[in-house]
C-alpha cells in the first residue's frame, strides 16, 4: 500500500503551504545573489521556504528555495505531522526502507510533465535557465544545488542518484567535483576514463521530494528502489531524450549529456556544507550538456550550503545516522541509537550503546569509520544509555564529564577524508586524507560500582514516588508545564 | 569596455603580465549571459589603464580584491575535443 507521499514538487510546495512552511514571495527577486542571500538567512533561521514567483529576467520560471532544510519539511515530505519528533521520523524512514525494494516504473513521455518542453542540439543554452548566483565570490551560477544526477555504471547497468553540484561554465558546459569515492566517481574513473568513453548523465532539478531524500541517502539500494520503498509504490521515470537514462517523470526540468574523459576545467570555489568555501578554484569533471527538457513554468530549486542548517546538511546527517545505525544492528553491537548532528554539517556521530564489554567503542569507531560512509564525517561520540543522543546539552555534558583526554580520545591518523574539510592541511585537502577520532564517553567497566560517578539528574537521584509528586504538583507550586 | 573577473590560483604578485597568457575569465556584462565563463589568451596587466577592458582579479576562494587591472582578450580556446562538442 502506498504511503502518503506528495508526488512531485508542486504538490509538495502544496503541502508546505498548507502546514505554514511556505513563504510565497510574490515581488521580483534576482537570481544573481539577492535569491541565493534570502534562501541563505531562511536556512539560518531554520525558516519557511521561500516559493519566488517572479525572477529577474526569466519570466515564465518559478524559483523554491530551502525545499527540506528543517526536520519539520522533511517530516512532511515523509507523510508526517510537521511537528514530529526525529527519533519517530527516523523511525519512519527506517521501517519503510527495510523492507523489499520496489522497482520503479517507466511512463510514455507523453504522461510525463517534464517533456512539456524539449530543446536539444544547437539550442541548448543554459543561459536560458536561472541558475542563481548563489553566494557572492562563487566560481559561478551554480543551477544544481538541490538536484540529483543520474548515471549507470556501464556494465552491471546499476543506475545511481547522487547530488554532485554543478557549476554553469559556458551555454553547454558544466563543470564540478566528481570524488572519486563517491558512487559516481567509482563509475566514471574506474569505468568510463579507463575506456576513453564518455559517461551519460542527468541532472535533475525540482524532483519531489523523496527522490531527493533517497539521492542523498548512502543507502546500497539503488535510488530509484529505495525511493519507490519511501513511496510505498514505483516511483514513475520515464527516458531521457538523447540517452537512455531514466528520470523522475515529474521532475521540474532535466539536463541531459555526458561526462567527459580525459579532461577537466576550472569549478569554484563554492560556498560548500561545511560553511565555508573551502576547496578551490581548480580543474573538475566536465559535463557537455545535449539537451534541456522541463515542465511548463518551471519551479527551479535552490539550496544554499553555508553555515547550518540547510539541506545537504540536514538529510545527509540524518540518513548517514540511519544507515550507520543499520550497519551496527546488522553486526550484533548492542546500541541503543545514532544520530548525527546537522549543525556538525555531518561530521559528528552520536552513537548510544549499553555497554556490555570493554572495548565497545573502539569497536563501534572502527565499523563505522571502516565503512563506505567513513569519508564523509570524522568524529564518532559513544555515550551510554543515559544519555539522550538526541539531547545536545547532555551529549556535551558527557562529553566534558566522562571523556579522559588521555585515555578516552582515539585518533585515527591517514584515514579516507575529503578535499572539502576545512580543518585539513591544504596537501591533504588535496589528496583527500584526514584524520579521524573517537570520544569515548563510556566509564570504563572494570570500575568497581562503588568508584562509579553517579549522575545527578532529576531522573537519577530521586526515589519515583517523589519524582511523580513533583511532577503531578507542578503547576501547584506555581511553574508553568 | 568590457568587464571581466578572473580567479587567480596563486599570488597577484606572481601573475605573468603583459606576456600572451591562458586565463580562465568571466563576463561581467549584465544580464542573462553575466558570468560566462571562457578559457581564453590575453594579455593583462596590473595597470587598470593599460588595455582596453577592465579585469577585476579575485583569489582562489573568491576573495574580491577590489583592485581593477586591465585585459586584452586575444581569443577563447575551446578546451572540449573536436568529437565531443
Amino acid at each position: 500500500m502506498a504511503n502518503k507521499y506528495y508526488k512531485d514538487n508542486r504538490e509538495f510546495i502544496k503541502g508546505l503551504d498548507e502546514a505554514g512552511l511556505l513563504v510565497t514571495v510574490e515581488q521580483e527577486v534576482d537570481w544573481d545573489m539577492e535569491m541565493g542571500a534570502i534562501v541563505r538567512r531562511v536556512c539560518e533561521m531554520k525558516g519557511p521556504s521561500p516559493y519566488f514567483k517572479s525572477i529577474k529576467e526569466y519570466e515564465g520560471f518559478e524559483a523554491l528555495g530551502a525545499p527540506l532544510a528543517t526536520y519539520p519539511k522533511l517530516a512532511l515530505a515523509l507523510g508526517l505531522p510537521p511537528d514530529a519528533s526525529i527519533p519517530e521520523i527516523g523511525r519512519v524512514y527506517t521501517e519503510r526502507t527495510n523492507g523489499a525494494p520496489i522497482q520503479p516504473v517507466v511512463v510514455e513521455r507523453d504522461a510525463a510533465p517534464c517533456k512539456q518542453n524539449i530543446i536539444t542540439g544547437d539550442d541548448v543554452d543554459l543561459f536560458d535557465l536561472p541558475a542563481p548566483m548563489v553566494h557572492d565570490g562563487d566560481g559561478g551560477r551554480y543551477l544544481a544545488t538541490w538536484h540529483m544526477v543520474v548515471s549507470r555504471e556501464p556494465d552491471s547497468g546499476d543506475v545511481n542518484w547522487g547530488m554532485y553540484r554543478q557549476m554553469v561554465f559556458d551555454e553547454k558546459t558544466m563543470t564540478g567535483p566528481v570524488l572519486p569515492f563517491s558512487d559516481m566517481g567509482k563509475m566514471f574513473y574506474n569505468k568510463y576514463v579507463p575506456r576513453n568513453q564518455p559517461m551519460p548523465f542527468a541532472t535533475v532539478i525540482g524532483m519531489d521530494p523523496l527522490s531527493g531524500i533517497a539521492a542523498c541517502a548512502p543507502s546500497p539500494i539503488p535510488e530509484d528502489q529505495f525511493t519507490g520503498m519511501m513511496m510505498g509504490e514505483p516511483v514513475e521515470l520515464v527516458k531521457c531524450e538523447t540517452n537512455d537514462l531514466l528520470v523522475p517523470a515529474s521532475a521540474e526540468i532535466i539536463i541531459e549529456g555526458e561526462v567527459l574523459p580525459g579532461i577537466n576545467m576550472l569549478e569554484a570555489p563554492f560556498g560548500e556544507y561545511t560553511g565555508y568555501r573551502t576547496s578551490p578554484r581548480e580543474p573538475r569533471a566536465v559535463y557537455r550538456v545535449h539537451a534541456i527538457t522541463y515542465r511548463d513554468r518551471p519551479i527551479v530549486a535552490v539550496s544554499n550550503m553555508g553555515i547550518p542548517t540547510d539541506e545537504g546538511q540536514l538529510l545527509r546527517s540524518f540518513s548517514l545516522g540511519l544507515e550507520m545505525e543499520k550497519l551496527l544492528r546488522s553486526q550484533g553491537i548492542p546500541i541503543t541509537g545514532v544520530y548525527m548532528l546537522p549543525e556538525s554539517t555531518h561530521h559528528l556521530v552520536v552513537v548510544g550503546t549499553k555497554p556490555a564489554y570493554s572495548g565497545i567503542a573502539s569497536q563501534i569507531a572502527q565499523l563505522v569509520f571502516g565503512s563506505k560512509l567513513g569519508p564523509w564525517f570524522h568524529q564518532v561520540i559513544v555515550v551510554d544509555q543515559t544519555v539522550d543522543i538526541y539531547n545536545v546539552n547532555e551529549v556535551i555534558h558527557a562529553f566534558s564529564t566522562r571523556c579522559d583526554p588521555a585515555r578516552d580520545i582515539h585518533i585515527y591518523r591517514e584515514s579516507a577524508g575529503t578535499p572539502l574539510n576545512p580543518y585539513a592541511s591544504p596537501a591533504d585537502r588535496k589528496v583527500g586524507r584526514g584524520s579521524k577520532v573517537l570520544f569515548d564517553c563510556l566509564f570504563p567497566l572494570d570500575w568497581s560500582r562503588a568508584d562509579t560517578p553517579i549522575l545527578v539528574s532529576f531522573n537519577t537521584v530521586y526515589p519515583q514516588d517523589i519524582q511523580d509528586r513533583v511532577l503531578a504538583q507542578w503547576t501547584n507550586y506555581g511553574f508553568s508545564e | 569596455m568590457i568587464e571581466y573577473d578572473t580567479f587567480f590560483l596563486g599570488e597577484p604578485e606572481a601573475v605573468l603580465q603583459d606576456e600572451v597568457t591562458e586565463i580562465v575569465i568571466r563576463d561581467l556584462s549584465p544580464g542573462r549571459r553575466k558570468y560566462r565563463a571562457a578559457y581564453a589568451e590575453v594579455r593583462l596587466s596590473s595597470d587598470p589603464d593599460k588595455y582596453a577592458d577592465r579585469l577585476w582579479p579575485r583569489l582562489g576562494r573568491g576573495q574580491w580584491l577590489g583592485i581593477p587591472w586591465s585585459v586584452e582578450v586575444i581569443r577563447e580556446v575551446n578546451k572540449i575535443p573536436e568529437a565531443w562538442r
